[in-house]
């Protein structure tokens, strides 16, 4: 009896914490893509503008969600530890030295798909829960 | 199959034939019909639903199709070739004491040496050339705000790793001077001013900037040259400012930032400088000799006239010719993960002939922690400089200051900064002055400038 309700147990937190094992972000791109992934650096150079072309040389053009969308909240706390004010104090320099420009923005999940499906140099972020069929997944973090 | 199953279903069938067959061909009709009907009744039921579905669904469709197509547009728009971006600061500050740098600082309160709002507009030319320009109007330039352009230029990306910008770019003298009007992009209410305050700001010419990695480490190097300066100060008007150039190399790797520059600017034309000090025709002639310039007097004294057969002059000028090279070379290095950050920041000015002035150094360091939405920080800087060989009187001095502040995020874009910046110390004529090149002392011990600044990127 007792050896049963351990594993039961077992399986029930194994369960449990599956639940919050759940990707909150995902960078997506065009199926088409040579990279199989990206690692988390890589994936912060990319969306800060400091690097321009992904790993195996493909030109990258990434595209962020309208501020206040909660997936480039946490998409840019978790993969680049800044906040929405620290990211604007950053842009600024770079815009107002004329070193960068702000990646091109779009309204939410659902538009980044639609635009990385149709566009093979494409890089985005949408939500854990998002539904990625027909794009390739490159990076995902909890 | 076992022989109990068997035997029901032998059964059954039995039981199930007969009542086929007793069925006569009118029930059999009405059966069919009825069937008929439902599947008729089915039938418009499903042709109803896909229509009122259909409707919405067909609406929807549309929608997105509409948005897609809008969207590639969009996309298409490598092909968006406009960008307008802006920042702006609106800032009061109060001096204790009149304060005559090129800020304003004075014992009223007063938003004209901070406030100042720039615009940039940004023009994709081709796939890799680009064009600029930053306009910025300051309070603090005249009485009207007036705008002048910042940054105009050309860019060509010839490279991954390399561009070419040709036109008006500020001079990269340290860490923020490129974004010396961004309130936004820096900690404090305005750059130290114990090294911020040059008197060149931008140049016409040309710059090159390759960015390249070693290893995990990310760097820039900046190489530029000048055909010509623009300078903020009244000072160097009949000075003209020439063979301007620098290189500097930024380096980042993870938190760490560190940035080592230089920059030589050459300065020919005359400097005069006006006197209220007596003085008599010898004395005059001494200045003239030693300094290889002209001193007149402006206005006989007075009071003294003459004694010992001389005649006393109690405002008078010196007209020097000046030609000299400054070198600024500077060092900075940054730590900022997120939450806590510190900049240290120092400069040395060396000058060939040490005419209009000595040789000087800078040193400051900042401290700050980022809580939520609030940033306490706190600077303490200390400037120096040798005497400057031509003006009569001068001597070294020095200066140290420390300054406490608190910015608050107010939303993503805006924030808000108090700052109390303490100036003590003061060796020489402490360079804030409108008459900073008279010989003599300062007359004050220390200074306050306690400042408000609202600060906004859109």
């Amino acid at each position: 009896m007792k050896k049963s309700m351990f594993i039961y147990a077992l399986f029930l937190s194994l369960f449990i914490y599956s639940g919050f094992v759940a990707a909150e972000v995902k960078i997506v791109a065009h199926p088409s893509l040579k990279d199989a992934s990206l690692t988390k650096e890589v994936a912060a150079k990319l969306f800060l503008g400091k690097v321009s072309n992904f790993p195996s040389g493909t030109k990258a053009i990434p595209i962020d969600q309208e501020t206040g969308e909660e997936a480039r909240d946490e998409f840019y706390q978790k993969v680049t530890n800044k906040t929405a004010a620290q990211l604007k104090s950053y842009w600024s320099r770079l815009i107002f030295t004329g070193q960068a420009l702000p990646n091109k923005r779009v309204l939410d999940d659902d538009e980044v798909m639609e635009l990385i499906i149709a566009n093979p140099n494409l890089v985005g972020y949408v939500s854990g829960d998002m539904d990625t069929t027909g794009a390739k997944v490159l990076f995902s973090m909890p | 199959m076992n022989k109990k199953i068997r035997f029901i279903f032998t059964v059954l069938l039995l039981i199930g034939a007969p009542s086929v067959f007793a069925m006569s061909d009118a029930e059999i009709e009405k059966k069919f019909d009825a069937y008929e009907a439902k599947i008729k009744a089915l039938e418009k039921k499903v042709n109803a639903s896909p229509a009122s579905v259909n409707k919405k669904m067909v609406k929807n469709v549309k929608k997105n199709k509409k948005r897609i197509s809008k969207l590639k547009k969009l996309m298409d728009s490598e092909k968006e070739r406009f960008q307008m971006n802006g920042f702006m600061t609106v800032a009061a500050s109060k001096a204790d004491a009149e304060l005559g740098s090129a800020y304003h600082f004075n014992d009223r309160v007063n938003f004209r040496g901070d406030s100042k709002v720039g615009m940039q507009f940004d023009y994709k030319l081709s796939e890799d050339m680009d064009a600029t320009i930053q306009l910025v109007a300051r309070s603090r330039d005249e009485d009207v705000w007036t705008a002048d352009a910042e940054w105009a230029y050309v860019g060509k990306r010839f490279t991954d790793w390399m561009k070419v910008r040709v036109g008006r770019l500020r001079i990269p003298f340290y860490l923020y001077s490129e974004s010396l009007d961004v309130g936004y992009s820096y900690p404090w209410v305005r750059p130290p001013i114990d090294l911020y305050t040059t008197l060149v700001t931008s140049f016409d010419g040309m710059d090159v900037a390759f960015k390249f990695p070693t290893g995990p480490v990310n760097h820039r190097v900046q190489v530029w040259v000048a055909g010509w300066t623009n300078t903020d100060a009244d000072a160097l008007d009949d000075i003209d400012v020439y063979d301007t150039r620098g290189v500097n190399i930024t380096s980042s790797w993870r938190a760490f930032t560190l940035r080592l520059a230089t920059t030589s600017i050459a300065l020919e034309g005359t400097q005069t400088t006006e006197f209220y000090s007596d003085i008599n025709d010898a004395g005059l002639a001494g200045y003239a000799f030693a300094t290889g310039g002209t001193a007149t007097c402006l206005e006989p004294s007075p009071v003294l006239t003459v004694i010992a057969g001389e005649s006393i002059c109690s405002r008078w000028d010196l007209i020097i010719d000046i030609d000299d090279t400054i070198t600024y070379n500077s060092l900075a290095f940054q730590y900022d993960n997120g939450t806590f950050f510190t900049i240290y920041e120092a400069a040395l000015l060396d000058l060939k002939e040490e005419s209009i002035f000595g040789n000087g150094r800078a040193d400051v360091v900042t401290f700050g922690y980022r809580f939520q939405s609030w940033t306490p920080y706190i600077a303490g800087g200390v400037t120096e400089s040798d005497p400057a060989n031509l003006i009569p009187g001068s001597t070294e001095t020095s200066r140290r200051s420390w300054l406490l502040g608190l910015q608050h995020i107010l939303n993503d874009s805006t924030s808000i900064k108090f700052e109390w910046n303490h100036l003590y110390d003061f060796e020489g004529t402490d360079g804030f002055d409108e008459g900073a090149l008279e010989p003599g002392e300062t007359d004050l011990d220390d200074a306050n400038i306690y400042t408000i600044a609202i600060d906004a990127v859109f």
